[in-house]
């Protein structure tokens, strides 16, 4: 072993066994993975995203949400995801077979979105949220994202923030906060996070 | 199988006369182990300071919300990358390299292109550390750097680890001591686990969960399969040369030594416990992780025993061995988390939490940064052939760092610890835990700023003053 050859060798061989026990033979499980239905006529599910959205995800990866947020519903016995009522079933990995940048999250400081388009529909909503988290919660310590956000003149805005009174972004007289298309973009892939159809390996619970 | 006593090792004194060949040895290295040393010492200093950014952000949500660039997600990313590839590997090929000639007795020759390797390692992470602050990061951790710099940063290793596995083949001495197999197990790794990781996230993308599979592989590789091998080769080398005595159970280290190599490409998976991959793999990732038992069993024998022999006194001797000492602590503490962690049951209450964070910060401040620091403190010196500018300093860094260790490591496992249990409102408790834990960080980052002033005191001393420095070196 005090040859080089020798103990690369066995090093080496401890690597491309890890590799190939975890990687190759979990590509040998999965390869067949595809969007499936649960009954015949049904659609195929997952389905593939709405264009807005796959640009809102690279606004997702590019502001971090990652680092706060998980996309994953455990099943019943490993925590209790489910108790919480997130989703009406667990993650499966059929959920995530078209996405090639797979977020599924390692920290809880902020809620699970893995299937938060069914709980927040309202744009307006969303918006204030991520604008400043602090007007719905006061004690939230989500990171505000105001650079998504630019100041238009009052008769151009179409969908312009309604702060609340007082608030110290209140934007100049006659001008109003409107989203930028990043942030456009980035609710509508909120939106588009949801696991509300059953799946194969995981029926809807009632 | 032939073992070095390790009391064979080169003589570690300063004045030594008879230093002959390690003299040139040292100083044959100096350029690649300076440019190297102070590039980790920059890193560190930046990406403690991330660090603590990221963490004021969670009690004062306004801090710095006015600039995209330093938004928790961003700050958070360019944390883990400068940490990492900055400080870790920096460090690690600086230690690498030294002790792999020290203890070959090997000068080393043409080492004018590791430095320019040296270079490119850095020059292409301080361009990816730019993309990740102006537009994000590639949102896979561990490899959060733009795909451009990983065939880049492998190329760069390569040319810097060479020297390495160089001063191994032709080294001067028959016997091979326990340092020098961690040394070329992490070396030949990297860029293997490096590319294949690329390829498979971020080049040519598995599908679906096999991503988050491979870059779990990955990200638990560097620490298990390249970071901790440095420090244990770093803590095996030194320990019996401070103490001044063979390591206790020196047989058990070849054992140690083959588990860590064969469990570290596993033990990862036990972090995916409860997530949407084939439960099997979740499986065996347990099995690993628990076996990681016996090797933190071995490493207490092999360090703890040897302190225990020469008398726990010992340890108010030099700065460099009470790192060692928090650094084999360190890693017997975390590696036992580690295998607690990997039950079923706890990573149902406590993964998502804070005690995750905590467990990380442990590994990295309780056993890689003091071990690679015992080692900094130790050969520095000796490659420049003067004393540290400040030894104040020195004692300075080490208790910040422990103290800030600890602080952060108490507060965000007590925090996790709260997350995981509690049943009624924590904000105002997680208010003042995170409060309590920017505190520790700034400690850090405090303490780090104290190696980086020594080190380039250490540096530019003898152009200040270079009479002083010459008096020294005779």
């Amino acid at each position: 072993m005090n040859q080089l050859s020798l103990l690369s060798a066995g090093v080496l061989c401890a690597l491309a066994v890890s590799f190939g026990g975890l990687v190759l033979t979990g590509q040998v499980q999965q390869a067949g993975l595809a969007p499936a239905a649960v009954e015949e006529g049904e659609p195929l599910m997952p389905a593939l995203s709405p264009g807005l959205a796959v640009i809102g995800k690279d606004v997702y990866i590019s502001q971090g949400c990652v680092h706060c947020h998980t996309q994953q519903v455990r099943p019943a016995g490993q925590g209790h995801d489910l108790a919480k009522n997130w989703a009406r079933r667990p993650s499966v990995a059929r959920d995530y077979v078209l996405q090639d940048r797979v977020l599924l999250g390692e920290s809880r400081l902020g809620p699970d979105l893995v299937n938060v388009g069914t709980r927040q529909t309202d744009d307006a909503a969303l918006h204030l949220q991520l604008f400043d988290p602090r007007i719905a919660a006061p004690t939230s310590v989500k990171p505000s994202y105001r650079h998504l956000y630019e100041q238009r003149p009052l008769a151009q805005a179409r969908d312009g923030l309604k702060l609340p009174e007082g608030h110290p972004y209140s934007p100049a007289p006659g001008q109003v906060w409107v989203p930028t298309d990043r942030a456009r973009a980035l609710v509508a892939y909120l939106k588009s996070l949801r696991i509300d159809y059953a799946s194969p390996e995981a029926p809807l619970s009632q | 199988m032939s073992y070095a006593s390790p009391t064979s090792l080169p003589s570690n004194s300063l004045a030594e006369p008879s230093l002959g060949r390690v003299a040139f040895v040292d100083r044959s290295l100096a350029p690649a182990l300076s440019l190297l040393s102070l590039s980790a010492g920059v890193w560190l200093v930046l990406g403690s300071l991330c660090a603590l950014v990221a963490s004021l952000q969670l009690h004062l949500p306004e801090f710095l919300s006015s600039c995209e660039w330093l938004t928790y997600g961003r700050v958070r990313d360019l944390e883990s990358v400068l940490l990492t590839y900055g400080f870790g590997f920096n460090a690690a090929l600086a230690i690498a390299l030294w002790i792999m000639h020290r203890l070959g007795k090997m000068e080393s020759r043409h080492a004018w292109i590791a430095v320019l390797g040296v270079m490119g390692w850095n020059l292409a992470l301080t361009w990816g550390a730019l993309v990740i602050l102006l537009s994000g990061s590639t949102g896979v951790a561990g490899l959060e750097l733009p795909r451009e710099t990983g065939p880049f940063l492998v190329g760069c290793f390569l040319v810097v680890a060479s020297w390495a596995v160089v001063a191994f083949t032709r080294r001067q001495t028959p016997h091979v001591y326990v340092s020098q197999w961690y040394i070329v197990a992490a070396v030949l790794t990297f860029p293997i686990l490096h590319l294949l990781a690329q390829v498979g996230v971020l080049w040519a993308p598995a599908r679906g969960v096999l991503l988050p599979l491979i870059a779990t592989w990955h990200v638990h590789g560097i620490v298990a399969l390249v970071l901790t091998p440095i420090a244990l080769a770093a803590i095996y080398y030194l320990l019996p040369k401070e103490l001044g005595r063979p390591i206790r159970g020196y047989y058990l280290a070849s054992i140690a030594f083959w588990l860590v190599i064969s469990l570290g490409g596993w033990t990862g998976m036990a972090t995916l416990l409860g997530s949407p991959i084939p439960v099997w793999i979740q499986s065996t990732g347990v099995i690993a992780a628990v076996m990681l038992v016996v090797p933190a069993i071995i490493a207490a024998i092999n360090f703890h025993g040897t302190l225990a022999q020469a008398g726990w006194s010992s340890v108010t001797r030099s700065p460099v061995l009470g790192f060692i000492i928090v650094a084999a602590t360190g890693y017997l503490v975390w590696t036992l988390l580690t295998v607690g962690l990997a039950f079923r049951g706890v990573s149902a209450d406590f993964r998502f939490t804070e005690v995750i964070k905590a467990h990380a910060l442990l590994g990295l401040y309780g056993f890689i940064v003091p071990a690679f620091f015992a080692a900094l403190y130790y050969f520095l010196p000796r490659l420049v052939r003067r004393e540290w500018p400040s030894q104040a300093l020195v004692s300075f860094h080490f208790w910040l760092n422990l103290l800030g260790m600890l602080g952060a490591v108490g507060s965000l496992g007590f925090l996790g610890w709260i997350q995981a249990t509690a049943t009624t409102d924590i904000q105002e408790i997680s208010l003042h835990l995170n409060a309590a834990a920017s505190m520790a960080l700034a400690l850090l980052v405090v303490g780090n700023v104290a190696f980086l002033l020594n080190l380039a005191a250490l540096f530019l001393l003898p152009l200040v003053r270079p009479r002083a420095a010459q008096s020294y070196s005779r």
